[in-house]
This record gives C-alpha cells, structure tokens and sequence, in this order.
C-alpha cells in the first residue's frame, strides 16, 4: 500500500462515522456498487473502456434530502438552456460535505430542486421520481476527495450491507506478448505455457443474490505460496490524464486488459512447475479462491 | 411586412427588427429522418419537446420526439436508430450513415460532434463523417466546454479548465486558485474560448463567485480582468465571446455583463434577472460584435440585442422560447408550437 493509499485509507476510519449520515443515503431499497468495474463492456469499440467510480442507490420515489449545513456546489439541469452539457446530460447535484469531500448525485430519475432553500436541518436537493418504468427509481452516487484529488469507493460511507454472497470468477487470462492462456476449470493437467511476462487479467463480478451488493473489493494473487500482487478498490486517483485505478497510470483504460478483462497486474513466470492462487474478495468480506496449477516451460 | 422600432441608438442610427413569418411545429413526429432532406438549405432546431429541420424559406421539413441524447444539426444528426440502443452518426451532406459505437450521450459545440461518457468524466471527439477522432478522460466531472480555433477547453466541477489541441492532447490547466483568485468552493459554471483560442471566460468558484477573463501570454495564461459576482448560484450560466472576439456577455444571475476586451472592462446591464427557473438564460452571438438573448425578466421571458456593450432591445416572446438559431441577421427564437423569426439590422455599418 502506497503512502497517500494509506493516508487516504486512514481518512476513511477517522471519518467513517461522520460520513455515514452526511452523504445523505435515504432509505434505500438497494446498493449495487459499481466502482472499478467495466463501465463500457458493452460497446464493441475497444478503445474507451473506463473504470466507473459510483454506486448504483435504489430509493423510493420523493424528495432526496441531505443534513443541513451541506452546501450545494453545483446543479445541472435538463432545463438548463444556458448550458449544452446540462441540457443533454441527466440531472446532477455536487453537495460539499465536511473533509474536502463532494458529493455527487446523478441519473435520469434525479430531477434536481430549481431553487434550493437551506434549512439548518436538512436540505431538499432533489425529486426522486419514474415515470417511465414501473421499478423504483435510482441515482448514482459518486464520492470526491477534492484535498487528496481522488474517487473513492462510496461503499466506504454506506451502511452496512447484507451480502452473503461471494463474488464469481469467470475468466482468468494470462494475456502474453501474442498470446493468451485462458484458465479452464475442466482442464485435469497443468497448463502449459512459455517463460515470460504476462498481464493478469481477470472477469469477475459480485453478483446481486439479495437487494445489496457490496462489490468487488481485495485482489490478491499468490505464486507459490508469496503474495504477488494485492489490490484494493478503494480509491481512484484524479490528474490531468485522467483516472488512475490499482495503481496504474491514467486514463482508467489502462487497468483494463486487451481482452476486455480488469487488468490486475503484471506477472513474471519462470520456467518450472508454479502454483497461482487468485484470490477476490467483496467489501463485505465474502471471498473466491481459484487455484491454477502451471508448467512454464 | 413589420417594423418596431425599439431603443434609441446612441450613436445615432436606430436597431431595426423586422418580424419574419413565424414556421409552426405542428404535425406528427417522424420515427426517422426523411430521405433527401439535406437536398434544400435546412436549419436545425432543438425545442423542448421535439426537434427537427426547417428550410431556409420557413417550412418544417423534420419533424421527431427529442428524447435523451438526440442531436440534430445543420450538417449531421445523431439518433438511436433501430432496435438498438446504440447512436448513429447520420451525415446529412453525404447521405451517409455509420453506428458510433461508443458508450454516453452526444453533445455538440458550435457544431462539433463530441460524444460524452455516461459519467460525465471523458469525451470523444467525432470526426464529420462520425468516426471518433480522439478520447479524453479528464477524471473530473465535465461541467462545460468551448470549441474555437483547434482548440477545446473543458470547466470542471473541481474547479479547474483544462485546453485540449486539435488531436486532443492537454494544452494547459487553468487552475484560478494558482492566480491567486481563491474561494472556499471550487467549480466551473460557465465557460467560453474567444473564437481565435487566445481568451477564456470562466464563470467560477463560490464565496466568492467571480467572473474571469484569461488570457494566453506566451507559453501560459495570465488574468486579463475579473470581477466578483454578487447573486452567486450553483446553476450553470451562459457565457460567451462575440464573433470577433472583441466583447464578451454573461449573465451575472440579475443581468448581463458586458466585457470590453480591449479596454479590459465589466460593464454591467442591470436586467433583474427572475431566477424563477436558473438558467434559463441564452446567449448568442450576432453580427461581429453583438449579442442576442433570452433571459426572464420583468415578469416576461424576453429577447434582447446587446450591440456594442449597449441594450438595443428587449421584448417579451412568450413563455415557451427556449433557444434561439442565429445566422448572420436572422434570429429564429425556438418556441414549443412556433418558430419566432426576426430579422435585425444593428445599424452599424
């Protein structure tokens, strides 16, 4: 862990308890955290993936409320003819909370107050409302640390979720210079691949069993027996070039593999009989543990 | 044939409004833009409910629902088409159409297409024929943006403006902090590059709120004029060079502020701005050196001509003009059921 990974990380414990009321999470229906996934998978075109830095809240319809004394920094509106983002983005609400920390709120269900009134106990900022869909409405929710310039996880300042369900690895690719090596559960022998580098690519999700998720939390990768790579979604730093998740450089493009996979980490194989554990954990603490049995050769 | 004549021109000549026929959006919406639409002068507009095509004569040629993310403009339009949820480039002067493939909603900036990521931290730029130029992601929230002269500037919600060249490649940060110019909040809500690149508007912060005008001096940026803004608010609000780059206007939230470039001075126009709804304000440039507006004020929503830093005229046009397509002299102010057309002569020669 990074020092600013750490002071951050400690932010979070001193601040937990305070936060908790503040980011204004009404009675929510269901918590579906999207933070460091693939946010544009579905799209063919493999030059934009971004990582995501929200949680996806679903609430009943009526007003969204935040503790008094919060400061609405910033409102975008469908209405607003002055400006071509407000009018053609959904609506959003920024609320500066105490610590350097903004609030952001976002969606098409989120109808921003045109005029926002403050009152020492609690400030209406919004509507929550569907009149499209019959399902409850939802917004996004984004967490800013504007001192420390970095997203960080919102499941962080969420009460706590009832997940018992552990996230679900579904592709493990050892991507080569040319090559990728794909795990195979069926697979009874060694796999066999060159000495060499490889990126660590990894598709995982935390699957939604009950109205909350708390999603995809602690990467860990041990090769024979020695922790290799071990990586939190805790945070996302924020510079000129963009988003910068486990470490790598920014853009976020840069933590998604060619394959369209999370990119954990780049790994050194030697020639020799290894064996690679992946390990993935939810905030929650459910964990999934694949071993892979390989022969470099 | 319609003439008003409305405020007294101060130097000597009078502003000259002559009301046009008015084209009515009436009719069913099409699912589909119809074919050889771009064979005759079109004009786009956006309306609350609808958007489409008018020809240059006064007829509505398109008609469809505006939904989230349909963008018409003169030389493209970029709708869902098919089952898909997908957006289609459709190049109207070509006659040819290509899926854009890229994840958000598009955007357009004195008619630059732009795709805009679903959370509002990166964009990519779309060529004329719709194929994606360049990407950026910025890692702040975008709150608004400028195209002039190659280049692109980009306000953010934590509150600096970052410039992008032509190939998308990050030019200058402008944090107004790093000026000296602080305040206890940060954000960008309004911004505007002169038509050659050389000046920047930002319309920014909280507590205090300031209206600021950069200029590029050799190999960075320096402050040319700031002034604060009394009725500050979290909304989003119109800013905007004239054609020739020599004046600015903005709305202050109770009225406009006319800025004088060469003089390097603010020179406010008390309107009384009802922020009934917040910006609900448009600014547009006419002629080299003037502007047209809608902005609510008087209990009325009114259009208005500032020529030379000076009022020329206002009047109330109704509740539902929402935007106005400006060429050269002619002014369309988009309502919900008709298109208000004026002709203006500044006077000026």
């Amino acid at each position: 862990m990074s020092k600013k990974t750490f002071l951050i990380f400690c932010l979070f414990i001193v601040s937990f308890s305070a936060l908790f009321g503040q980011l204004g999470i009404p009675d929510f229906k269901r918590i579906i955290v999207l933070f460091g996934q693939i946010a544009s998978k579905d799209y063919p075109t493999k030059g934009n993936p971004y990582l995501e830095t929200s949680i996806l809240v679903e609430s009943s319809p009526g007003p969204l409320r935040v503790p008094g004394g919060s400061k609405v920094l910033y409102v975008q509106h469908i209405d607003t003819a002055s400006s071509v983002i407000a009018a053609s983005m959904p609506g959003m609400i920024a609320v500066s909370q105490e610590d350097n920390l903004v609030s952001i709120y976002s969606g098409n269900d989120l109808i921003p107050s045109q005029n926002i009134s403050y009152s020492d106990a609690e400030t209406i900022i919004g509507i929550l409302g569907n009149k499209v869909r019959a399902a409850s409405p939802y917004y996004f929710l984004r967490v800013y640390d504007s001192k420390n310039k970095a997203w960080l996880n919102p499941v962080l300042f969420a009460p706590s979720l009832e997940d018992r369900g552990s996230p679900q690895i579904d592709e493990i690719i050892l991507q080569g210079k040319d090559k990728a090596y794909r795990y195979q559960k069926s697979l009874k022998n060694r796999s066999r691949i060159p000495q060499g580098r490889y990126i660590l690519e990894l598709g995982v999700e935390d699957i939604v069993r009950t109205n909350s998720v708390s999603g995809l939390y602690h990467f860990r990768v041990i090769l024979d027996g020695s922790v290799i790579i071990e990586k939190k979604l805790d945070s996302a730093s924020a510079n000129e070039r963009g988003l910068s998740f486990f470490g790598f450089t920014p853009p976020s493009s840069k933590a998604v593999g060619i394959n369209n996979f999370l990119n954990v980490g780049e790994i050194s194989l030697l020639r020799g009989l290894h064996n690679l554990e992946i390990i993935v954990a939810d905030y929650a603490g459910n964990t999934t543990s694949v071993p892979w049995s390989i022969t470099v050769e | 044939l319609i003439y008003i004549f409305l405020i007294p021109d101060t130097i000597g000549k009078d502003t000259l409004v002559k009301l046009l026929p008015e084209i009515k959006i009436l009719g069913e919406a099409e699912a589909n833009l119809p074919p050889g639409l771009a064979d005759q002068e079109i004009r786009a507009f956006t309306g609350k409910a609808h958007i489409g095509y008018y020809s240059a004569k006064g007829n509505l040629t398109a008609l469809l629902l505006r939904d989230l993310g349909s963008l018409v403009e003169d030389e493209f339009a970029i709708l869902r088409t098919g089952n898909t949820k997908e957006f289609s480039f459709i190049d109207l002067k070509n006659k040819k159409s290509r899926v854009i493939g890229e994840e958000g909603l598009p955007l357009a900036f004195t008619g630059n297409p732009f795709m805009m990521r679903n959370d509002q931290m990166g964009v990519s730029k779309l060529g004329k024929d719709g194929a994606v130029l360049w990407r950026y992601e910025f890692g702040k929230i975008v709150t608004g943006a400028s195209i002039a002269h190659e280049r692109s500037a980009f306000g953010t919600l934590s509150g600096e403006a970052i410039v992008l060249d032509g190939k998308g490649l990050p030019l200058y940060i402008i944090d107004p902090s790093a000026f000296g110019l602080s305040a206890k909040y940060s954000c960008i809500y309004g911004i505007s590059l002169s038509p050659d690149g050389s000046m920047l508007a930002m319309l920014h912060d909280l507590e205090p709120q300031r209206l600021t005008i950069f200029n590029e001096r050799g190999s960075g940026w320096g402050i040319l004029a700031s002034t604060v803004i009394k009725k500050e608010s979290p909304y989003p609000r119109e800013s905007m060079f004239s054609n020739d780059g020599s004046q600015g206007l903005f709305d202050s939230g109770e009225g406009l502020i006319h800025f004088d470039a060469e003089e390097k001075e603010f020179r406010h126009i008390p309107l009384e701005f009802e922020n009934v709804v917040p910006g609900k304000s448009m600014i547009s440039p006419l002629g080299d050196d003037g502007f047209a507006f809608l902005a609510n004020f008087k209990h009325a929503n009114n259009f208005g001509l500032v020529i030379n830093g000076v009022l020329r005229a206002s009047f109330p046009v109704g509740t539902e003009a929402a935007t106005l397509n400006v060429r050269e002299g002619e002014v369309d102010i988009i309502g919900e059921a008709e298109i208000m057309r004026l002709f203006v002569d500044s006077g000026i020669q």
